[in-house]
């Protein structure tokens, strides 16, 4: 059921990612010829100048697209009238829930994708990538040399690094949604409580990031100077990085328990 | 053993009492009309059966089962609003039906939005609102579903559409299935209806077969339901 489910989000969400991340892309296209034709003539170089900042908007842009994108899926199709079709499918809350998740968050790698290849393209540092790529087993080799740090540790960490990205992302869009399943749960005043929930999370979510930032402190804090000392900088940096992507995913635990807790016990469809 | 089967259903918002204390029965094979005022608590009936809603308190069966994943197989809803996605085509619609329910008939569903001149292609966003009411029961009804729940089919269409809508849920239902149709517009469906159930402020006022309730009170249906609920 999950697949199905899935089949027809990525449908309903694709008929408006796909055009606008394809419509990013040729931006950055044109914004990289406009580039190349800057200084040649005035007209030429105000029209240049005019899609560089198109394609630079577009970019601030696409994050708030797609983030707004996602969460008025879950808005149309759970909480709204289509609601009733949503449902009457059969198929359960967490089977809703996940295929929403899963979505949002493929459409958020995906739009990561296009946004770095997009700079890739307005950019266009091909002769620096060749150099670099060419030449990486001997820059990784110079690194090791110079700092005892391999490939596969600087791999880890951009991994690491994503992964807390990624997660942060999943955790954005289940604040959503367990803001509009609470407050959509209400008889009246619906938007506003979701906006007040929504807020509230906010709170909380900052307040239990300081205490683990304290915690993770209060950690390194208590070990023996020794200790420090014999773990590498980078094992400290996994530590952290590890700590807080666990962080998350609990966070994200709590969220999508609400979410459907709400969804299951407090629906209350217009 | 009933289809649809209440007991002592009770739903409160707050202070406001929704239903209270429901008890009724649908039968295969026969047609129920849940018939009340507007704000009677007929919806809120059909969305606990649906598992829309949480009842405060009571039973709800539908085959037997509680009302979850496994009763959406067996029901077939048609809401008293619209509730198609707007992006999607007719043709789109019907695959979809025919993804998720097995007892999805493809091609009933086709052949009826053939005689409804609906091209395939057709969005619901582009469709009249008579159209896209049309649409959505024809998807509801060409399920082989044993239980109906049809919330207000005929509420705010032309006499023209309510034919159609009447025509097509007579000539389309399983006939081991239970139908529950929720109106106030009484005289457009009392031919067809088996059993009636007068809802009033979350309470059964009267239930009974049509022709006994015909008989006893020597009045039609939509005449009895006029002097129930005079203002």
């Amino acid at each position: 059921m999950l697949g199905k489910l899935l089949k027809y989000e990525f449908k309903a969400t694709g008929r408006v990612m796909l055009p606008f991340l394809g419509g990013l892309l040729v931006l950055a296209v044109v914004a990289r010829l406009a580039s190349s034709v800057i200084g040649n003539n005035r007209v030429f170089d105000l029209l240049s100048t005019l899609i560089l900042m198109a394609y630079f908007l577009s970019l601030v842009a696409m994050g708030t697209v797609t983030v707004v994108l996602l969460v008025y899926r879950f808005y149309r199709s759970m909480l709204s009238d289509e609601a009733y079709l949503t449902f009457m499918l059969p198929a359960g809350i967490n089977a809703q829930l996940c295929s929403k998740l899963i979505t949002a968050a493929v459409w958020l790698i995906v739009a990561f994708a296009a946004l770095v290849l997009s700079l890739v393209i307005v950019t266009s540092p091909f002769e620096l990538m060749r150099v670099v790529f060419s030449d990486l087993g001997a820059i990784f080799e110079r690194f090791y040399a110079a700092t005892g740090v391999s490939m596969l540790e600087v791999i880890a960490c951009i991994l690491e690094v994503l992964l807390v990205i990624l997660l942060m992302s999943v955790a954005g869009c289940l604040m959503f949604y367990a803001s509009m399943s609470l407050g959509f749960g209400f008889a009246e005043h619906k938007v506003l409580y979701s906006i007040l929930i929504f807020i509230g999370f906010g709170i909380v979510t900052q307040i239990l990031f300081v205490l683990l930032m304290v915690a993770l402190g209060m950690g390194l804090n208590s070990m023996s100077l020794h200790a420090i000392t014999c773990m590498s900088a980078l094992d400290i940096g996994h530590a952290v990085m590890l700590s807080i992507c666990a962080a998350e995913l609990v966070y994200c635990g709590a969220l999508y328990a609400v979410t459907a807790l709400a969804l299951k016990r407090r629906l209350n469809l217009p | 053993m009933a289809v649809l089967e209440c007991n002592g259903l009770s739903k409160r918002y707050g202070s406001a009492v929704a239903l209270d204390g429901v008890a009724l029965k649908a039968e295969p094979g026969r047609l129920l009309g849940l018939l009340g005022p507007n704000g009677s608590g007929k919806t809120t009936l059909i969305k606990i059966a649906c598992g829309l809603l949480q009842p405060s308190s009571g039973t709800v069966s539908i085959a037997g089962k509680t009302p979850g994943v496994e009763t959406k197989k067996l029901v077939s809803y048609l809401p008293d609003r619209m509730c198609l996605p707007r992006h999607m085509s007719a043709q789109q619609l019907l695959n979809m039906y025919a993804d998720f329910y097995e007892d999805f008939d493809e091609q009933r569903a086709g052949e009826l939005l053939t005689r409804l001149d609906v091209r395939p292609e057709l969005r619901v966003r582009q469709m009249s609102k008579g159209t896209q009411e049309k649409v959505q029961l024809v998807l509801t009804m060409a399920r082989r579903a044993k239980l109906y729940l049809l919330d207000e089919p005929i509420g705010g269409v032309d006499p023209a559409t309510r034919d159609f809508i009447i025509d097509t849920i007579m000539n389309n239902y399983a006939q081991d299935a239970a139908v529950v149709i929720s109106t106030h517009l009484i005289s457009e469906v009392e031919r067809i209806l088996d059993d009636v159930v007068f809802i009033d402020r979350g309470r059964i006022v009267m239930a009974g077969e049509a022709d006994d309730v015909r008989e006893r009170s020597g009045k039609s249906v939509n005449d009895l339901f006029r002097e129930v609920f005079r203002c």
